[in-house]
């Protein structure tokens, strides 16, 4: 009899760790678990997006979309079943989505490899399957490949949690060593003929929107805390109406003017990462592996009082080559 | 600085890039993600956490990281090296939301509940949203017996994260608490449901599938049970919960054999004082005195060192001293410290066996009542409170929740609570 009363106590006990062991331990980074609503399933939480030319293939367009911070130290090293991944690409500048490239994930087998399918819309509609950890060629040009690898971003995640404390000294990258699940996809300029000039957002939906993100800590920093969900479910046509004003105090509160903040704010809303894919300049154009985007945007934030965070780049070497990003740790 | 060869300067990038071009040949051939787990993790966190006297979120996470490791082995050193590795982070940063979190839920693991909800408030306070807190909150509201508490924290969690598995199988708890059984059950069931959808990580899937057998099992469901179990182990093949889910049934349909062997595998790898005061008690019934004895005198060893091991397992003591360890006097003292920190239905129904064990029947019975207040659906709450009716005279009442035991589940009956039924009917 008295088993039963152990079994029921030890099973209520494991309920107050069950929640915690989900990870998302507060890396509020570039989009790192930015809020709560996601941080329970850190899978459908979207790190990071790039968008930049191939530096090995010019005539090809890379997208990049990283999740899972921290894989295989805290979070899963799969992606979420019923869970789609999507790129999508505005082609007229309206901040509306025109084409779609959507990933989806089925179980994994005894090693850990996924079944993954790509569908588009908008451009030439294919349906494209594979697995994860291989390149999977996209019969109208260009591949992907989903996998784990080495975090790309880098950035003193410290030194800013700490309030801006950075230094020469001490400044290290938060993210040396740590893994992330990505999905790196190359297809040939060409599939946006004649547009060159794009803007590109991820999202992961279940099918109800959970995340979303263009450009580098948009949500992060200039999102209220209380409507980080309200701005992750949102559409980036609706973010200068919805999100306008809120960015605008926030720049202000970090010691812009009223001019500049609104010009900031209408530069950086709709978050929307714009690009010219005929050209191989980086951030604010697009975003590539290598730039180093918190010290531009801190020193846009911050009117060029606070420079840099003393990170200038990755731990380890990015690939001149597809996939492009280094492998794990 | 923005150049992307920056500090490390033009030859050293080379070699790095050649360095991991010539890595990305093995490491990129279709093999499979490199292995994760709480003890790689945990290695890397402490390596970092010493590299950078600063980082504070290295430290946070490497208090989650001796979390899930305690989570997986039932090891209570593992939610003290997490309480430290939290506190370390918050005295870098007091006001770091998730070590203040995580550390609610290291001190809750360490059944210090009081300490764990004031904890949680104290993030709540800041973000009465956050879902970690809400979740600590609850859960040790829960078991601290501060109901209306816990029913605000379930309801503000619902809202947070409508749907999520963990509230799911909050909400399981708390029907369960209240007797609501079909509802309790089609909770847990949309928790096991949602986080198999979510893809979750093998271990909660399989809390998940455990937990919506031990409620079928409660309920009287032997088939229904074991097929969650075998769900559960088919997920995560040494998962704690379902098999000692799977030694309930076994047990039920007596088998002590099958629940011994099963016990023997989680008291190797896993030995709790809860596992091994049950392999002694299967070890007795099946005439093994000897090695009764042995397992019965590792569970006491473990369950009564100093540290948080003789407070967490206060109430396993207490059960063990009132029955087979003949010591009912000692064990209604610690039934009554273990009351003050953990005063839920399941702490009462303690309390009240050991003052009946201890001839208080008046006492016992009064604390039964408040043990059953909440209507909890509890076979083993009803043979109690019927063997303490018995004590006092009311032999209708007695037999009345006696008939009820068996019609659960004839399983559920003790040799005392079979022979009280044979004797009034």
């Amino acid at each position: 009899m008295g088993s039963t009363l152990l079994r029921r106590a030890a099973i209520t006990a494991g309920l107050a760790v069950l929640v915690l062991g989900a990870p998302g331990v507060g890396l509020r980074a570039a989009d790192h678990g930015d809020a709560p609503a996601i941080r329970l399933d850190s899978r459908k939480d979207i790190n990071d997006v790039y968008v930049f030319q191939s530096p090995s293939t010019p005539a090809n367009t890379v997208f990049v979309m990283t999740v899972s911070p921290l894989a295989g130290t805290l979070s899963p090293v799969d992606f979420a079943r019923k869970t789609r991944y999507e790129f999508v690409v505005d082609r007229d500048g309206d901040a509306v989505e025109d084409a779609v490239f959507s990933f989806t994930f089925g179980k994994p087998d005894a090693l850990g490899v996924q079944p993954v399918t790509l569908k588009t819309s908008g451009v030439a509609k294919q349906k494209v399957t594979g697995k994860t950890t291989m390149n999977v060629a996209i019969p109208s040009g260009g591949q992907f490949r989903c996998g784990v690898f080495d975090d790309p971003f880098f950035f003193d995640l410290v030194g800013f949690r700490a309030g801006l404390q950075f230094s020469a000294a001490n400044s290290v990258d938060f993210f040396r060593g740590f893994n992330t699940l990505a999905i790196v996809m190359e297809v040939p300029i060409a599939t946006f003929a004649p547009d060159v000039n794009l803007g590109v957002w991820a999202r992961t939906k279940t099918p109800k929107q959970l995340d979303r993100m263009g450009r580098p800590a948009i949500n992060t920093v200039l999102v209220p805390s209380a409507r980080k969900d309200e701005f992750n479910r949102g559409q980036p046509a609706d973010d200068r109406v919805v999100f306008g004003d809120a960015a605008i105090a926030i720049l202000m509160a970090l010691g812009n003017d009223m001019p500049t903040s609104v010009a900031l704010a209408d530069t950086l809303l709709p978050d929307v990462l714009t690009v010219d894919i005929s050209n191989a300049g980086g951030f604010l154009n697009g975003r590539r592996l290598t730039d180093d985007v918190i010290d531009i945007e801190l020193n846009l934030l911050s009117g060029g009082a606070i420079p840099t965070d003393f990170v200038d780049n990755n731990d380890v070497a990015f690939l001149p080559t597809f996939p492009y990003l280094a492998p794990p740790h | 600085m923005n150049s992307p060869l920056g500090r490390r300067g033009p030859s050293a990038s080379a070699v790095c890039a050649l360095a991991a071009a010539l890595g990305a040949g093995a490491a990129f051939a279709g093999d499979p993600p490199p292995p994760s787990g709480p003890e790689a993790a945990i290695r890397l966190l402490e390596k970092r956490a010493a590299e950078d006297p600063r980082d504070f979120l290295t430290r946070t996470l490497l208090g989650g990281a001796h979390a899930r490791r305690g989570r997986e082995t039932g090891d209570l050193a593992c939610y003290v090296r997490a309480e430290e590795a939290f506190r370390d982070a918050l005295r870098l940063k007091a006001d770091h939301v998730p070590a203040s979190t995580g550390l609610a839920g290291a001190l809750a693991s360490q059944h210090r509940f009081r300490e764990a909800l004031e904890a949680a408030g104290g993030v709540l306070a800041k973000d009465a949203a956050d879902g970690g807190a809400l979740a600590v909150a609850y859960d040790a509201a829960m078991e601290a017996g501060l109901y209306p508490r816990a029913a605000e924290a379930l309801a503000a969690l619902e809202k947070a994260a409508p749907g999520a598995p963990a509230a799911l199988a909050r909400s399981a708890l708390w029907a369960e608490v209240h007797g609501a059984m079909e509802k309790a059950v089609e909770r847990a069931d949309a928790a096991a449901k949602a986080s198999a959808e979510a893809g979750e990580d093998p271990e909660a899937r399989a809390w998940y599938e455990a937990r919506a057998g031990d409620l079928r099992f409660h309920r009287g469901d032997l088939e229904g049970a074991k097929a969650r179990f075998d769900a559960a182990l088919a997920i995560h093949p040494t998962h704690p919960a379902a098999l000692h889910g799977l030694v309930a049934v076994r047990r039920a349909r007596g088998d002590e054999a099958g629940a011994r062997e099963i016990l023997e595998k989680v008291a190797a790898a896993a030995p709790t004082p809860g596992v091994l005061f049950d392999l002694s008690e299967v070890l007795a019934a099946l005439g093994k005195a000897e090695e009764a004895e042995k397992a019965q005198d590792r569970a006491v060893a473990l369950a009564t060192r100093e540290g948080p091991w003789r407070r967490t397992y206060r109430r396993e003591m207490a059960e063990f001293l009132v029955d087979r360890g003949g010591d009912p006097e000692r064990a209604l003292l610690l039934a009554r410290e273990d009351l003050e920190e953990r005063g839920d239905v399941h702490g009462h129904a303690v309390l009240a066996w050991c003052l009946h064990r201890c001839g208080k029947q008046d006492e016992a019975a009064a604390e039964m009542d408040r043990a059953m207040a909440l209507g909890t659906h509890e076979p083993s709450f009803w043979e109690r409170a019927a063997l303490i009716r018995l004590a006092r005279g009311e032999k209708e009442k007695a037999l009345e929740l006696l008939e009820r035991v068996r019609a659960t589940g004839a399983w559920f009956l003790g040799d005392e609570g079979r022979r009280a039924l044979e004797s009034l009917r």
